[in-house]
């Protein structure tokens, strides 16, 4: 089996989710099973799932895993159909909290007016048609909340937090269907009267109890138990790591052989322009120091596993394979003309982050501007909030600044990719570094023609400069006005370079990139016996209570 | 059907836990199903349920009811072998009989907890996270299943508890946060019990709708029993029953010398006042204390029926005499607590001893509290009786059987009692007693002169003289002890029965 580890397969996929999506699609297209093993808890993961290209049955999800809920019948539990344990004299809607408050009448002893004693307040999904129950805050006859129980998109408890009397999270649970605790974490004070999360707790449903001290632990403990299940001399289980964070030690560790493939989705340096000597990027600092203690290294360009070679000179091989894949269907579909497409437009499909530097391009469109009026731009993307929308601020100046309100429009992220990308013309890309560019790709793939600056991984060599279109030199904002103001002047050259990125998009076709995963399961084939070699499986005769075999 | 109702069956029982279980026993050997009814979460139940030779199916536990675990077979759970503990991760480091250490990579992960009286089977696990807090107490049952987990509030104090049945079912929950500040249960939470969820607000609510459930289901009529005074406002909401009674197996105010006008125990005063109505009658052990009720409460019903019975194996066996015992040796025999004046029992031993000095005096029983036990050991040594006084542990069964036939006479200084069960044990052994003359039941046990002495209530004077007058006359002991076990035979399980025919509780024109 092979298996994908990340943590969460969320509404908002980065680059590293999209690629899984895509490896995910070119799998199952060629019959290869997979399962993506997930790490986080996530109430709305089978109903993100759902909405992804992924199936229940593609999915492990850890705590699904333990809690015997990779697989149920999802119903809708309303907020009125909560059992509170005894009865509601009056429910108060809350609308404005997406909640409903759940209240009983107790009568005054002296003989009063009866008092209203709060028993829940049911919070719901607040898009969900009818309402479905997201979380209950349950409270006692003394007015403590005792307990929140968050309920899953399929309509059941799945973790409850209880609070201590100082009104803070004391401990977490995890549960069976029947109310069973699996996992449970706890909120303990250190030796220096901190509190913070100390402990894990696993009570398998095999009857075992262990204790862990972090979630990378018991990550690692899933991830032993899904090699085991799926363990096969015949075939070695690969495990392919797109977050390092999840399991760079644990896969070194694992207690069965397998086959580990360290997979970069981002530069190993934090200097694009330096990958020889520049200090490591910290997400895969660990895993390249143990880098000869996997079985593989992927990156989706031939730049990058060049760099990675020659720099630390892995023993093991490094294999490329672009993590951007394009569908076989996609070739049959009729190319668009440049004539046909929304005349001098630009786009960006990239969050509007800091480092995507879209600010440069706004710039670069003000400078076109003058010698080609109509130029449009159009920014799609998901908006950083870090400093405060740092990078959205910046490019709203800019547009101030050049008055461009008419030309540049910023818009939310999109699910309409192609489309936009057919009605444009050029694909411009201003970042300081890539990981890959999978929207570049489908851009190219739409014939839009490519800009990009001379930066690593990706853009230099998803655009072949001259042909499918330009590479510039880094932060040179002023040559891509130019050579903006040059295409749209030249609309024969746009056209070549629009026919040159069709045809150029054959690098990503299904077969391609194919025949690439081939290659590392070819090694992961040939390497195998070697390993099932020293393998020697744990003892099981003569441990039973009376000698017998366990 | 009978239900005896109380809080538990503990390891070690107070006369009123074992008043009740023989009461159980009694009433089934007579054909009346009757059952022993407990309130409390007790692990350990069924075990100390045999030790008092109850069967399951004599026992109500309210928490067994929930869990679906009123008739389990028990299985043994080693800790050795538990699927609890993966050995493949972990070490079991056995540190002695009563626990051994989890450890993981050096670190102790978890402490298994042997199960009392037992040989290395489970008893509870406790876990440790990295600091060293408690983070979960997995409690087993005796029967061999995990019956509840008990979380804690980061301050180390018990927080929420689930309960399980025996195929790991959350069945219930209890919570624990503060009221006022202080941390109590605030809520018992039913999980799918007949379709649905319900909670109560304490754990006498929950049992009010346990007896509920329980007596609605029973076609027969129901006659409930509470023997526990601290129960008396809960057993009074319970519905459905045909008559309820109180058994008091104490003196009912706190001077046991004024039972007329005294003030009455306050655990009692509900029963008089607020709760009468909801009782049909109150059940004394003696006549006397029958009568006074009456004359105090002359709107309320009370009858009298006999607090225990003598157990025909032990009627059967042959009389000892003085020979096969040990000379000069009393026992004191019951729980040593502060009321009923164990020190005393130390004053008059010195003072017998300034006759027969080599008397010697044994306590069995267990102690209220550490406290009062080392108090009196410290009399013990102040007294230099550090070789005449020992003090052995509680026991049920043929050890203490074995510790009664070695005794010459059995020494009682309870100031008040109910009844004074243990003198009835000890008589069915050949015990003479000496007794204060106090309110209830010596009188009724004790013929002077006959099985033995009754003093004035308090002297512990004139108890040492008692016991220094039998001691010196080894025909006077004969005779007296041929009388007490006399006396036994009165308390035989037909004679006790009749009287429970006679007492009119049980007949249905009351």
């Amino acid at each position: 089996m092979i298996f994908f580890i990340n943590a969460n397969m969320q509404k908002n996929k980065s680059g590293i989710e999209h690629a899984e999506l895509k490896r995910a699609d070119l799998f199952r297209h060629h019959q290869t099973a997979f399962k993506v093993l997930l790490r986080d808890w996530s109430p709305t993961l089978h109903q993100d799932l759902a909405d992804s290209s992924l199936s229940d049955d593609e999915v492990i999800n850890l705590f699904d895993y333990f809690q015997g809920t990779e697989k149920v019948n999802g119903q809708v539990v309303s907020p009125r159909s909560v059992d509170l344990g005894c009865s509601v004299d009056f429910y108060e809607d809350d609308p404005a909290n997406n909640r409903l408050l759940a209240f009983q009448r107790v009568p005054d002893i002296q003989g009063g007016a009866a008092k209203q004693k709060l028993l829940a307040r049911i919070n719901y999904f607040a898009d969900s048609k009818p309402r479905r129950v997201r979380s209950t805050e349950l409270f006692d006859a003394f007015g403590n909340l005792y307990a929140v129980d968050f309920y899953d998109t399929r309509g059941f408890v799945s973790m409850t937090q209880w609070y201590s009397p100082d009104n803070k999270i004391a401990n977490e649970t995890w549960q069976t269907l029947d109310g069973r605790p699996v996992i449970e974490a706890f909120h303990k004070f250190n030796a220096i009267g901190e509190q913070s999360l100390s402990s894990w707790r696993l009570c398998d449903p095999d009857g075992s109890i262990r204790i862990f001290d972090n979630l990378d632990q018991l990550y690692k403990h899933f991830l032993d138990l899904i090699n085991a299940a799926y363990f096969s001399p015949k075939e070695a289980n690969i495990f392919i790591l797109d977050r390092s964070d999840l399991g760079d030690w644990a896969l070194t560790e694992l207690k069965q052989p397998a086959y580990t493939a360290l997979h970069l989705h981002n530069l190993q340096t934090v200097n694009p322009n330096d990958e020889q000597h520049a200090l490591l990027n910290n997400h895969y600092e660990y895993s390249l120091w143990q880098a000869n203690s996997y079985d593989a290294i992927i990156s989706a360009t031939a730049k990058q596993s060049h760099d990675i070679q020659a720099r630390f000179k892995p023993q093991v091989p490094c294999f490329t394979i672009p993590v951007g894949v394009i569908p076989d269907a996609h070739f049959q579909s009729q190319t668009i003309k440049m004539a046909q497409r929304q005349p001098h437009s630009v786009i960006a499909l990239a969050r509007i982050a800091p480092e995507k530097q879209l600010d440069q391009l706004v710039k670069a469109i003000a400078i076109a501007q003058k010698q080609v009026p109509d130029i449009t731009l159009d920014l799609y993307g998901y908006r950083d909030a870090s400093n405060n929308y740092e990078a959205y601020r910046e490019i709203v100046a800019v547009i101030k600044e050049n008055q461009l309100e008419k030309q540049v429009h910023v818009h939310e992220y999109t699910t309409r990719g192609n489309q936009i990308e057919q009605q444009a013309q050029v694909f411009a890309v201003t970042s300081a570094m890539e990981g890959f560019n999978l929207s570049l790709m489908e851009g190219l793939a739409q014939g839009d023609v490519g800009l990009t600056y001379d930066v690593n991984y990706g853009p230099n060599e998803l655009v072949v400069d001259g042909k499918n279109g330009c590479i510039l030199p880094y932060g040179d904002y002023q040559a891509l006005a130019e050579k903006l103001v040059w295409l749209f002047q030249n609309p024969d050259q746009l056209q070549q370079m629009s026919d040159q990125a069709y045809d150029l998009s054959q690098r990503y076709s299904e077969k391609q990139v194919w025949q690439a995963w081939s290659a590392l399961f070819d090694d992961a084939k040939r390497s195998w016996p070697a390993k099932l070699a020293v393998y020697r499986p744990a003892v099981t005769d003569g441990l039973g209570e009376q000698g017998e075999k366990i | 059907m009978f239900y005896f109702v109380s809080e538990n069956i503990f390891s070690f029982n107070s006369g009123t836990e074992f008043s009740q279980a023989k009461r159980v026993q009694l009433f089934n050997a007579k054909g009346q199903q009757a059952f022993y009814v407990a309130r409390d979460y007790n692990p350990s139940f069924h075990q100390s349920a045999k030790q008092l030779d109850l069967p399951d199916d004599q026992l109500l536990n309210m928490y067994d009811y929930f869990q679906n675990a009123l008739s389990v077979t028990r299985r043994q759970i080693p800790v050795r072998f538990a699927r609890t503990i993966p050995k493949r991760d972990y070490h079991i480091d056995g540190i002695d009989a009563n626990y051994s250490l989890i450890k993981s990579h050096g670190r102790i992960i978890a402490r298994a907890t042997i199960a009392p009286l037992t040989v290395g089977l489970m008893g509870n696990m406790i876990y440790y996270d990295r600091f060293g807090n408690t983070v979960a107490t997995d409690y087993w049952d005796w029967r061999g299943f995990k019956s509840s987990t008990q979380y804690f509030h980061p301050d180390g104090q018990p927080g929420p508890q689930i309960f399980f049945d025996p195929a790991g079912r959350k069945v219930m929950e209890v919570i624990r946060m503060n009221i006022s500040g202080q941390l109590f249960p605030t809520m018992y939470r039913l999980f799918n019990y007949h379709g649905r969820d319900w909670r109560f607000d304490s754990e006498n609510d929950l049992f009010i709708f346990f007896m509920n459930e329980i007596l609605s289901q029973q076609s027969e009529s129901s006659v409930i029993i509470n023997d526990r005074p601290s129960m008396i406002g809960a057993v009074a909401h319970i519905h459905g029953a045909m008559a309820k009674f109180q058994y008091l197996h104490d003196g009912h105010t706190v001077d046991s010398d004024n039972p007329l006008r005294g003030r009455l125990s306050d655990v009692l005063t509900p029963l008089f006042t607020a709760d009468a109505p909801a009782f049909t009658g109150v059940i004394t052990a003696t006549e006397a204390q029958r009568k006074i009720l009456a004359r105090r409460f002359p709107k309320m019903a009370f009858y009298c029926a006999p607090d225990t019975f003598v157990p025909q194996q032990l009627l059967q066996t042959r009389p000892r005499s003085l020979t096969g015992r040990r000379l000069h040796h009393l026992i004191y025999f019951g729980r040593l607590s502060e009321e009923k004046h164990p020190e005393q029992a130390i004053y008059a031993l010195s003072a017998i001893r300034k006759k027969i000095p080599d008397a010697s005096l044994e306590f069995r029983g267990y102690a209220s509290s550490a406290d009062f036990l080392a108090s009196l050991k410290k009399i013990v040594a102040d007294k230099d009786l550090s070789d005449a006084v020992v003090f052995a542990d509680y026991a049920l069964g043929p050890v203490l059987w074995q510790s009664l036939d070695q005794a010459q006479m059995v020494i009682q200084t309870s100031t008040g009692e109910g009844f004074s069960m243990s003198l009835i044990e000890a008589m069915a052994h050949g015990l003479p007693a000496a007794a204060y003359h106090a309110n209830f039941g010596p009188d009724v046990i004790i013929q002077n002169g006959e099985n033995g002495f009754l003093v004035k209530n308090g002297s512990y004077a004139d108890l040492a003289a008692a016991v220094v007058k039998v001691f010196q006359d080894h025909a006077l002991w004969q005779h007296l002890s041929a009388g007490a076990y006399q006396t036994a035979h009165r308390y035989d399980a037909d004679s006790v029965w009749r009287a429970w025919q006679q007492s009119g509780v049980l007949s249905d024109e009351r």
